[in-house]
C-alpha cells in the first residue's frame, strides 16, 4: 500500500515544515531529546517507518502552500503500529516543543491510502537508482463508478504513452482506497522542465488519439469518463525528496 | 557514555470504523436499499465483511442523493483482503451487473477510516439498548491541527452535553484516521425530530456559554479550534437502524 500525506501548510511556514520532516525522516537521531543529530539512524528508522519515496512542495494547484510525500508500507498493520508510536517518541516531542512558537505549521492534512493501478504495470520503468529531478506533476482524476477498468486501460494505452512521448516519465499510477472521490486515479509524472510540461499539455489537448478516445468513452457512457482533472505542479524537495524510476518499482 | 535510546511504548490498534458515503445516481437509492438489505448480506458474511452497524440515506447536506453505512474492523489488512475477495466474487459481479441493468447506482464513493474518540466514552455504553430512531446527523468537523485533542475535549465537555440536554442522542464520536481534511472530529447524533434539532441548533448558535467557550479557545490558541463543519442529515434505514452506542445490529 502507498500512503500520500498532503499537508496544507500555514503561509510562511513551508521551509519550517520541510525542515521538520527532514529532521525526523532523514537526519540522524539526536543522542538525547532536543539534541543535535548524532546517530546514524533517523527517528523514523527507529520505528521502521520507511523513507519517503518522494517529497514535494506544491508549485501550483489546490492547497498551496503545500507539502506532500509518498511512503510505501508492506502492510497497514505495520503502518499503524509504527507511525502512531512515533508520535509519542520523546525525541520527536522535544523537537516539536522546541520548534513551536505558538504559530501553527500545518492547517489541514489529506491522508490517502492508494493501491497501484492496473494502468501502472505496462508503464513501469527498469530499476535505476538515479534521482529524478525536473518538474513533477500529480493528477487526481475521478471517474464514474463502473468505468475503472476502462479508464485504467485508456491511461495505460493512450494518455500516458502519449505524455511519455512528449517528455514525461511515469513515476506511478494509483487508485484511491481510503480517501475522497473514489474511483479516483492518482498519477505522478516527471517532466524535465516547465517548458516541456507546457508544450505537452497544449499538445495533448488537441491530440487526435486523445480526442478519439474521449469520444469513444462519451459514446459508450453518454457522459465524460475523465472530467475535471485536479492537477498539481510539484517541485521535488532538493536532495532527499527526489524519487527514482517508478518509485523504486512495483513489488 | 552514551545514554540508552528512549523509545515510545508500543502501539497496538484494533478498533477502526469505516464510513462509506455514496454519491448516488438520482433515482437509484431504492434499488441500492434492496441490494444492501437483501442481496449483499450473504456475500459480506461469506468474505468476512462484518455486518454494518447502520445504514442511512441522506435528505440534506453537501451530498445529495446520499447513501451511507458504517462498518467496524479490528484490522485494516484483514479489511483489505475481505473487500478484495468480495469484489472478485462472481456472484457479486452477477448481482452488480444485474441490478445495475446497464446503469450505475453509485457515482462516487468517499471512504474514510475513523477511530473512536475519547469524547465518545461518556456515551459509549448507553443505559438503554435498542435501535435509535428519529433523524440522524453526521457532523464532520475540521479541527485545529496543533492539538486535535483540544477539540475532542471541547466536544466532550461543552458541545455534546449542550446538545444532549436539548434532545440529541450521541451515537458515536470519532477522529478521522485516513481521509480528507484531517484532523477531523466526526460526531454521529440522533434527534427525535427536525423541530427538536432546529430548536437545539438555534440555541447552540446563540448560547452565551457556547460563544464564550469559542472565544476562550480562540484566545488560548490564537485561532479557532473548530474550523469548517460539514453536516449530513440522514434517515436510518429500517433494515439497519443504528443501535444505542453503535452496538451490533441484532440478528
Amino acid at each position: 500500500m502507498y500512503e500520500v500525506r498532503f499537508y496544507s501548510v500555514a503561509h510562511g511556514r513551508l521551509a519550517a515544515e520541510i525542515a521538520r520532516v527532514h529532521d525526523v525522516a532523514i537526519a540522524g537521531a539526536p543522542a538525547e531529546p532536543g539534541g543535535p543529530p548524532a546517530c546514524a539512524e533517523s527517528l523514523w528508522d527507529r520505528y521502521r517507518i520507511p523513507r519517503p519515496l518522494g517529497a514535494w512542495t506544491v508549485a501550483a494547484g489546490q492547497g498551496a502552500p503545500g507539502f506532500l510525500s509518498i511512503i510505501r508500507w508492506d502492510s497497514l498493520t505495520h503502518r499503524d503500529s509504527a507511525y502512531p508510536r512515533f508520535w509519542n517518541d520523546p525525541y520527536w516531542l522535544a523537537l516539536r516543543a522546541k520548534g513551536a512558537d505558538g504559530s501553527p505549521l500545518v492547517d489541514s492534512i489529506e491522508d490517502w491510502i492508494l493501491r497501484p493501478s492496473a494502468a501502472w504495470g505496462p508503464l513501469v520503468e527498469p530499476p535505476s537508482a538515479t534521482p529524478i529531478g525536473g518538474v513533477h506533476e500529480m493528477r487526481v482524476q475521478h471517474v464514474p463508478a463502473g468505468t475503472q477498468a476502462e479508464a485504467a486501460a485508456a491511461l495505460a494505452t493512450v494518455d500516458l504513452p502519449l505524455a511519455r512521448r512528449l517528455g514525461a516519465r511515469v513515476l506511478g499510477v494509483f487508485e484511491m482506497v481510503f480517501g475522497p472521490n473514489s474511483p479516483c486515479f492518482v498519477t505522478f509524472l516527471a517532466w524535465p522542465d516547465f517548458d516541456t510540461q507546457q508544450r505537452a499539455a497544449a499538445r495533448l489537448d488537441v491530440e487526435p488519439r486523445v480526442i478519439q478516445q474521449r469520444d469513444r468513452e462519451m459514446a459508450r457512457h453518454h457522459r465524460r469518463v475523465f472530467g475535471r482533472m485536479d492537477q498539481y505542479i510539484l517541485a521535488p524537495v532538493p536532495g532527499w525528496g527526489l524519487p527514482t524510476a517508478s518509485f523504486g518499482g512495483l513489488e | 557514555m552514551t545514554a540508552p535510546v528512549q523509545m515510545a511504548p508500543e502501539v497496538h490498534i484494533d478498533d477502526y470504523y469505516e464510513l462509506r458515503l455514496y454519491e448516488m445516481v438520482p433515482g437509484r437509492t431504492p434499488d441500492l436499499h434492496h441490494r444492501m438489505s437483501v442481496e449483499v448480506p450473504p456475500l459480506f458474511a461469506r468474505h468476512g465483511i462484518p455486518r454494518p452497524l447502520a445504514y442511512w440515506d441522506g435528505f440534506a447536506g453537501p451530498i445529495n442523493p446520499l447513501y451511507a453505512y458504517l462498518l467496524r474492523w479490528q484490522n485494516l489488512d484483514a479489511r483489505m483482503a475481505a473487500w478484495n475477495a468480495f469484489y472478485a466474487d462472481p456472484e457479486w459481479i452477477e448481482i452488480r451487473d444485474g441490478s445495475n441493468a446497464g446503469r450505475q447506482m453509485v457515482d462516487t464513493t468517499h471512504i474514510f477510516i475513523l477511530r473512536p474518540s475519547p469524547a465518545w466514552e461518556p456515551w459509549r455504553t448507553p443505559a438503554a439498548a435498542g435501535p435509535v430512531g428519529g433523524i440522524h446527523e453526521l457532523r464532520l468537523h475540521q479541527v485545529l491541527n496543533d492539538d486535535p485533542a483540544r477539540a475532542h475535549a471541547a466536544l466532550a465537555e461543552i458541545d455534546l452535553p449542550f446538545l444532549t440536554a436539548r434532545g440529541a442522542v450521541v451515537l458515536g464520536v470519532f477522529a478521522g484516521w485516513y481521509g480528507t481534511r484531517l484532523p477531523q472530529a466526526v460526531t454521529l447524533l440522533a434527534w427525535p425530530d427536525m423541530d427538536t434539532r432546529q430548536r437545539a441548533m438555534d440555541a447552540y448558535d446563540t448560547d452565551p456559554g457556547i460563544l464564550a467557550a469559542r472565544a476562550r479557545e480562540r484566545d488560548d490558541n490564537r485561532r479557532p479550534i473548530f474550523l469548517r463543519c460539514d453536516t449530513h442529515l440522514m434517515r436510518p434505514a429500517p433494515y439497519g437502524t443504528a443501535q444505542a452506542g453503535l452496538a451490533p445490529l441484532p440478528d
